[in-house]
């Protein structure tokens, strides 16, 4: 099939490659002037070109998620070295040429597929040069220099005269000059980079591979328009053609479908019939979210939405029994007769159970880009602007998906990147899972398969809910589900109003989407400084007991008994200031619990051990009743939003002793030390009692110390529930 | 000015008299084509026409210049347009393969409007001009002139007024017409400085590594003079409190800005020139005293010079090859001046108010007296010789004529090659 082109390829390459021994491709860099002559198979034709398309894509991908130059050069050259590696000359690897035989067939294949359209050949021009820049930035000096010096790229060195001339930039007098058609560096003299005379651009020597890219550039596309020119004599060839048509459509997608080929088999989980719905609502992308909804609204889908349905959920992990009775309680407006004679062998069918027996692998976005009715495909794609903004809030809104999330979204479709598109829905939607923007479905990669979406969501979520506690457990006993948003909620459950939860998203989203220095200082908002307030009381006031420890100066165990109240005052206010601002936070839920800890347990306990409660036991018991206080307040964290509400969204009940009424016992303690019962002066009431060993030894304890032990347990415990006042 | 547009609108008699007696198709089609045979330069080449009524006809093509004037005269348009030269003929587009009609050869076109200088001139905004106004553009004209010669090399330039409040070029060189999108692109971003619109006062971002580039050295030694004329004396650009807070923006140390600020305020007479000279001066005092490497004021004041004087392009016209640009002699509707090519040796001394208007052509043409029956069908051609037309139908031809001559001097170099 290349027979057609120039026969002089490696004739004129040989002399010059004497200094590399037998290799046909001396270097690793390829102008790919010569169309490849060799018998290839069609298997390899096929493969290779895929595997090279595997790298554009990534390319074209990094520009559309504007990444930074060295991030998609580090991608890019990650994926290179995955499906076409190019070893260096010096490495003296065997398999060399055959590499570089295949980055050279694999290239010319490409051209072939993609110089079919304008549009085709300008993004194909625009990923290859990247690529050869990419390559070029990283290859070994001395062989770049080698590779430029085969080639004749018409550059004239400038002279000493003439540069006087010119008068050229006199502190760099060592640098050599060479000059070109100024229309061979449009780059450079675009940012006034280069001088210009009377049509010439003197370029430094720095700046020469610019014009290494751009005759790169301009000769793929010239060679990109005869190509196209010549392609109607390929037509004929029926193996070839089905070929390319799939490589240019995979293209149009930016898929590197690597799920593609291995999602034949199903994923480990079996899923059960009356799951799918709770599934669909929190990990179908939006594709399978219509059609999910379609089916529910209308009771039916036709044969093409069944289909990219059905192998969906059986690659997402449905078994044709399970398949069979999720389908048939979907169909219910029809008879179990009708319903087994004209759907069943359908669905037995996509498992490969009836007709031709073959196991059919689930459509891809590549596959459902292509295809395109309202019901099926991707959404994305077919979906006016207008229609597809409501169907993704409708979708996603309960994820945390917001209007001000969309115009980003929707400028990636415009742009014709519904892959980017539907990442970025991902992203957005497991904010709440730590997922950031750019990370992509893991390690920055893009959504190419509706499965691989669900399944690495679903991955999310297994992974979130080691941390948040029991979350799945607890929501089958409410039985409606909680968003995880919901548990996001501020530690106040009365802040709750239906806007709140956005609110809280936004907030989260501003953290992660700050960058700088003191990023978390100038988030924080007045509530939080107020929370701040809190956790200072507290801390003044354990320093104010050490103080009274080296003193003994009885103002200062005041001061530390003082100190807790005000912590409980600001703990008051934080949550006005919360509602009378309207900006809680998610820093501001966790804040509240650690001050809370400071002021209402570790502070507290501290003054126990400083009025006496010194002995070996105590402390245990300080050590335990501190302990009770840090389990408590992280499980009111994590369980706030499933405490029944009233209509007012407040909670009915704290769950256990709530930790503020420690102060309490602070209350009690300085009463005794008005009376002076306490150590060092009457001592405490009640004494100690020996439980063991000598008196004054290890089993001393004060009897007080139980009240402590109590006040744990009442703090720690489930069934306590105190009424809210 | 705008409000005696109206009476300048001409009406479609004038025009289809204007087409039929003065407009010099020759002269065109010479122009367009570089040689007296038509090739595909002509040929090839889109023409596309306004009507009233916001109609527009695009891809025409003709195949000499009698065509297009029939044509013209049938349509009467209010304008036409001159496209790029495309792979084929553009008229037989219907009839081509998807995507086979490409341009290829194209004008390198500029277009500098007033309306982006709207920021910085004092005595008209919009649509209106005056010869003060005229100033900003001779000095564009000029900077954009020696640079598009001296540093690009070319040398066919055609300067032609719009008709209105602007002025376009036009550059035939061979190499210009076979720019690629992209280098079109570099050579727009080469010459733009100044960003239009409004945020014209906007940091400059044109030194590579603290210098200025040699390129804006040279129109910098030449906007510093007409800096001094045009915006301090003529234009008096700082005397008006916005004005000069304006400037005062610019200023990138606080200090020298609150003390002049403070300065000015208290003497609201003081002049452009006044207030320059004391800008000039706290920079020379920065510039003496060492403790201040940065911000530099020095540098600040050259920025301000290039933010008033600094050719504003329009950047899309210049931009793509296809992009369509109002033939040179065609009339502007809204005046009813004609579009004439301008000599660059009279670009200051042109005032726009004195170009000839398609009556006051015809008014001419009637002064001479009914000298030829008009009933006999009779060539016009040399017509427009006995109006005010001809000074600026003769810069025409001579250009077009420079064309020509390059055209025949390569086809004796390379025979084979003939302009195909």
């Amino acid at each position: 099939m290349f027979k057609g082109g120039k026969n002089t390829s490696n004739d004129n390459f040989l002399p010059q490659v004497e200094n590399y021994g037998t290799l046909k491709y001396p270097f690793t860099l390829n102008f790919y002037d010569d169309p490849p002559i060799f018998d290839v198979t069609i298997e390899d034709f096929e493969t290779s070109a895929l595997d090279r398309l595997r790298i554009l894509a990534e390319i074209e991908s990094s520009a559309a998620r504007n990444r930074s130059w060295e991030e998609s050069k580090s991608v890019t050259s990650a994926q290179c070295s995955k499906y076409l590696p190019l070893s260096p000359t010096l490495t003296k690897n065997p398999n060399c040429d055959a590499e570089r035989r295949r980055d050279h067939l694999s290239h010319f294949v490409l051209r072939l597929a993609f110089c079919r359209s304008e549009d085709l050949r300008r993004r194909f021009i625009k990923a290859e040069t990247t690529l050869f820049r990419i390559r070029y930035e990283q290859d070994i000096a001395a062989e770049r220099e080698a590779f430029l010096n085969s080639r004749d790229f018409n550059w004239i060195p400038v002279e000493d005269d003439e540069r006087r001339m010119v008068n050229l930039s006199a502190d760099r007098k060592s640098e050599k000059y060479y000059k070109v058609k100024w229309t061979r560096v449009p780059d450079l003299v675009e940012k006034r980079k280069v001088l210009l005379k009377g049509g010439w651009a003197y370029v430094p020597s720095r700046e020469l591979s610019s014009i290494v890219f751009q005759e790169f550039e301009v000769r793929l596309e010239k060679a990109l328009e005869t190509t196209a020119r010549l392609l109607p004599r390929l037509d004929e060839d029926t193996r070839i053609m089905p070929i390319l048509n799939n490589l240019s459509q995979g293209f149009m997608s930016g898929i590197s479908s690597d799920w593609a080929n291995n999602s034949g088999q199903t994923n480990s989980d079996e899923i059960k019939a009356e799951q799918v719905d709770d599934l669909a609502k929190k990990h179908f992308p939006l594709c399978m979210r219509t059609l999910h909804s379609t089916l529910q609204k209308d009771h039916h889908l036709k044969h093409h939405g069944r289909q990219q349905y059905g192998l969906f959920l059986k690659v997402l992990g449905l078994s044709v029994e399970e398949s069979v009775a999720f389908w048939r309680k979907s169909f219910s407006s029809f008879t179990d007769d009708q319903f087994n004679k004209k759907y069943k062998y359908n669905i037995r069918h996509h498992y490969g159970l009836e007709g031709k027996r073959v196991n059919y692998p689930a459509r891809s976005c590549m596959q459902l880009l292509i295809e395109g009715a309202s019901d099926h495909g991707c959404p994305y794609r077919t979906y006016s602007p207008e229609n597809l903004q409501s169907a993704l809030l409708s979708a996603y809104a309960p994820l945390g998906l917001r209007q001000s999330d969309l115009s980003e979204v929707m400028a990636a479709v415009n742009t014709k990147h519904f892959h980017v598109a539907c990442t970025r829905v991902f992203e957005l939607t497991h904010a709440s899972s730590g997922v950031t923007k750019g990370q992509g479905i893991g390690n920055g990669e893009s959504v190419t398969h509706p499965n691989e979406y669900a399944a690495k969501s679903m991955d999310l979520q297994k992974t979130s809910e080691a941390m948040v506690v029991d979350y799945r457990c607890l929501s089958c006993l409410d039985a409606c589900v909680i968003p995880p948003s919901a548990l996001m909620s501020r530690r106040k459950p009365s802040t709750k109003a239906p806007d709140m939860d956005e609110l809280k998203a936004e907030a989260l989203h501003q953290y992660q989407d700050t960058d700088g220095h003191f990023s978390l200082v100038r988030n924080f908002r007045l509530a939080d400084l107020v929370t701040i307030m809190n956790g200072v009381c507290g801390s003044f006031s354990i320093f104010s007991s050490a103080r009274y420890l080296l003193t003994n100066d009885p103002d200062y165990l005041w001061t530390a008994m003082v100190f807790p109240l005000a912590g409980l005052m600001f703990d008051f206010l934080d949550g006005k200031v919360a509602r009378w601002r309207k900006s809680s936070s998610m820093l501001g839920q966790e804040l509240d619990s650690l001050a809370d800890l400071i002021s209402f347990g570790v502070a507290p306990a501290l003054l126990a051990f400083v009025v006496g409660l010194r002995t070996y036991l105590d402390t245990v018991i300080l050590t335990g009743f501190i302990c009770c206080g840090l389990a408590r307040l992280a499980r009111f964290n994590a369980t706030v939003a499933l405490i029944p509400k009233n209509n007012g969204g407040k909670a009915k009940y704290f769950e256990g002793l709530p930790i503020p009424s420690s102060l309490g016992l602070v209350a009690v303690l300085s009463y005794w030390a008005k009376q002076g019962w306490i150590e060092g002066q009457q001592g405490l009431p009640w004494g100690t009692t020996t439980l063991w060993g000598i008196e004054g030894g290890r089993g001393e304890v004060h009897l007080v110390s139980f009240v402590f032990a109590f006040w744990a347990a009442a703090m720690v415990s489930k069934t306590l529930r105190v009424p809210k006042p | 000015m705008s409000s005696s547009d109206a009476p300048n609108r001409p009406t479609p008699e004038l025009m289809l008299a204007f087409y039929r007696r003065l407009y010099p198709f020759k002269t065109l089609f010479n122009w367009l084509n570089h040689d007296h045979v038509p090739n595909r330069l002509f040929t090839q080449r889109e023409i596309a026409f306004s009507l009233p009524g916001d109609v527009y006809i695009r891809y025409n093509s003709f195949n000499t210049a009698d065509d297009l004037k029939k044509q013209v005269c049938q349509l009467n348009p209010t304008r036409f347009e001159i496209g790029p030269v495309y792979s084929a003929r553009p008229r037989d587009r219907k009839t081509l393969r998807a995507g086979a009609l490409t341009p290829i050869l194209r004008e390198l076109v500029f277009d500098i409007d007033m309306t982006d200088y709207d920021p910085v001139r004092t005595c008209c905004s919009g649509a209106d001009i005056c010869k003060r106004c005229w100033v900003f553009i001779s000095a564009a004209v000029r900077v954009m002139d020696s640079a598009l010669r001296e540093e690009f090399g070319y040398e066919k330039l055609l300067w032609v007024y719009s008709g209105r409040r602007g002025i376009h070029l036009w550059i035939s060189d061979k190499e210009a017409m076979a720019l690629t999108d992209q280098q079109r692109k570099a050579i727009v971003g080469y010459l733009t400085v100044v960003q239009g619109g409004k945020e014209s006062s906007k940091k400059l971002n044109i030194r590579n590594g603290g210098k200025l580039p040699p390129s804006l050295q040279n129109a910098l030694d030449y906007l510093r003079t007409v800096f001094g004329a045009l915006i301090l004396s003529d234009q008096n650009c700082f005397k008006s409190q916005e004005g000069y807070e304006e400037l005062l923006k610019a200023i990138p140390d606080s200090r020298v800005v609150e003390a002049l600020r403070t300065k000015w305020e208290a003497s609201p007479s003081r002049s452009s020139e006044d207030k320059w000279s004391d800008l000039y001066k706290s920079a020379s005092k920065q510039q003496a005293s060492t403790c201040y490497p940065i911000p530099n004021l020095m540098v600040a004041l050259e920025d301000i010079i290039f933010n008033y004087t600094y050719p504003r392009l329009d950047i899309e016209v210049s931009k793509h090859r296809n992009h369509l640009l109002k033939a040179p002699f065609c009339i502007h509707p809204s005046t009813g001046r004609v579009c004439v090519p301008l000599d660059l040796n009279m670009i200051e001394k042109f005032d726009p108010k004195e170009v000839p208007t398609v009556q006051q052509l015809l008014e001419e043409l009637d002064a001479l007296g009914e000298v030829e029956d008009p009933t006999a069908p009779k060539e016009h051609h040399s017509d427009w010789e006995k109006t005010s037309l001809k000074p600026y139908i003769d810069i025409m031809d001579r250009h077009a004529l420079s064309l020509v001559g390059e055209t025949r001097k390569d086809n004796k170099l390379k025979p084979s090659m003939c302009n195909v």
